[in-house]
């Protein structure tokens, strides 16, 4: 229920502003009420839907500075996790492996959804690979698929590319080299930011295109 | 009765309990019974049910409907896996708060003043309250709303009431430790501040995992 608000508010289906009627959606979608009622409070959670007594929730406008802030924070944790994971005797990569090229398939078979699916399974994969629960609960706290399929859905990434940010990740960690497993991890988010801030200023001066 | 003197009670009982906790005289599981606690300390039950509920909030009780309140069981998750989390996120505070504060460390210099007039007066209540707006006040300079999110759900200031309540640092030493860290950020140098700010979780950390060996 969660996932398909969620892809319709992505995909734009949703606008901000638009009225949540329970109800509505419930009669839509062929449930009783309450599985709506929880789908719309985890989506408030993830600062998506905005209710307010009495009245039907709405989709939230995420801004941009919103969206920008989770980087930063994003790089720090996963950067920590990378070094935990790398440290780790038990460390088994054979997921982080699985994701890279279910993303690599998704990517070539053109396959947005998949690809984004499989991005964000590697991140959380990374995450709790640190084996460090507060770690897992503090990155899980950020609702990192949302700004994650933002970005992606505005930003227009060549897909290829986002499927190359991973393996140095993967290698740095088969190495066993805390520092530099850490290091690629940052880059990553850091790289996925500059683009995003990139086309944000693209799409804010859109005469600087022609 | 005075809201001041409902005050002064209600951190009273609640320091009462907190001294309780720390010395393993109440143990995780215990149940804390509302008319019982008042009885022994002489008090009616109002403050009693304010304390446990400043205790719930800072996570070292849990109260369930109709079960009443227990002491918490603090798991290795909280006791150490926070810390390496609350350091980067420190560091990354740090960083963005030297920035946007310019060399502006009126606010911290006040808690900072705070906190050693507390620690001169044995006020352990007060200097918890000072420790965890110190850092309260360089997280919310850092003017990045995720990041204070992801910081406020890791519990600080129960930790800080822990280690100070657990007497794990002496209170005028536990004031000194945050001068490093006002000092780069009165600098402006970001990078010097990301790190003391950092080395001061990590410094906790070492003494909370030498007080569980123990």
């Amino acid at each position: 229920m969660k996932d398909i608000l969620l892809a319709r508010i992505l995909r734009g289906e949703l606008k901000p502003g638009d009225l949540l009627v329970e109800t509505r959606i419930a009669q839509e979608l062929g449930t009783s009420q309450a599985p709506v009622r929880e789908a719309l409070r985890d989506l408030e959670l993830l600062r998506l839907v905005e209710s307010q007594p009495f009245r039907s929730a709405r989709v939230r406008e995420v801004t941009d500075d919103e969206l920008l802030d989770v980087f930063p924070v994003r790089a720090v944790l996963e950067e920590l996790a990378a070094r935990e994971a790398a440290k780790r005797d038990d460390l088994d990569l054979t997921v982080l492996e699985a994701e890279v090229e279910a993303m690599r398939a998704a990517a070539e078979a053109g396959d947005l959804d998949a690809q984004l699916a499989h991005d964000i399974a590697f991140h959380r994969a990374l995450v709790e690979a640190s084996g460090n629960h507060a770690l897992v609960a503090a990155w899980t706290a950020l609702g990192i698929e949302v700004p994650t399929a933002f970005g992606v859905f505005w930003t227009y990434f060549d897909r290829m590319e986002l499927v190359a940010f991973h393996p140095p990740i993967v290698e740095a960690l088969r190495a066993r080299d805390a520092a530099r497993a850490g290091r690629e991890a940052r880059k990553h988010v850091q790289r996925t930011e500059r683009v995003v801030r990139r086309r944000r200023r693209e799409r804010q001066r859109p005469e600087a295109r022609t | 009765m005075s809201t001041i003197e409902r005050t002064v009670l209600r951190e009273q009982v609640k320091d009462a309990l907190l001294q309780r906790i720390v010395r393993g005289e109440l143990q995780p599981g215990d149940r804390l019974v509302e008319t019982r606690i008042a009885q022994e300390l002489g008090t009616s039950q109002a403050p009693v049910r304010e304390a446990l509920r400043d205790l719930e909030q800072l996570r070292l009780v849990e109260s369930e409907p109709f079960k009443g309140s227990r002491v918490r069981a603090l798991g290795d998750e909280e006791l150490i896996e926070i810390y390496p989390v609350r350091a980067v996120l420190e560091e990354l505070a740090g960083r963005l708060a030297t920035e946007a504060l310019a060399g502006d460390v009126r606010a911290l210099e006040a808690e900072l003043s705070s906190m050693r007039r507390a620690a001169g007066h044995g006020d352990l209540h007060g200097l918890v309250r000072h420790d965890f707006a110190f850092h309260r006040v360089i997280v919310e300079a850092a003017d990045n709303a995720v990041l204070a999110q992801c910081w406020r759900s890791l519990g600080v200031e129960g930790r800080i009431t822990l280690t100070i309540y657990g007497t794990l640092v002496a209170p005028d030493q536990a004031a000194e430790l945050h001068v490093p860290i006002l000092e780069a950020v009165r600098s402006g140098n970001a990078a010097a501040a990301g790190r003391a700010a950092r080395k001061h979780v990590e410094h906790f950390a070492r003494i909370a995992m030498r007080a569980r060996q123990s």
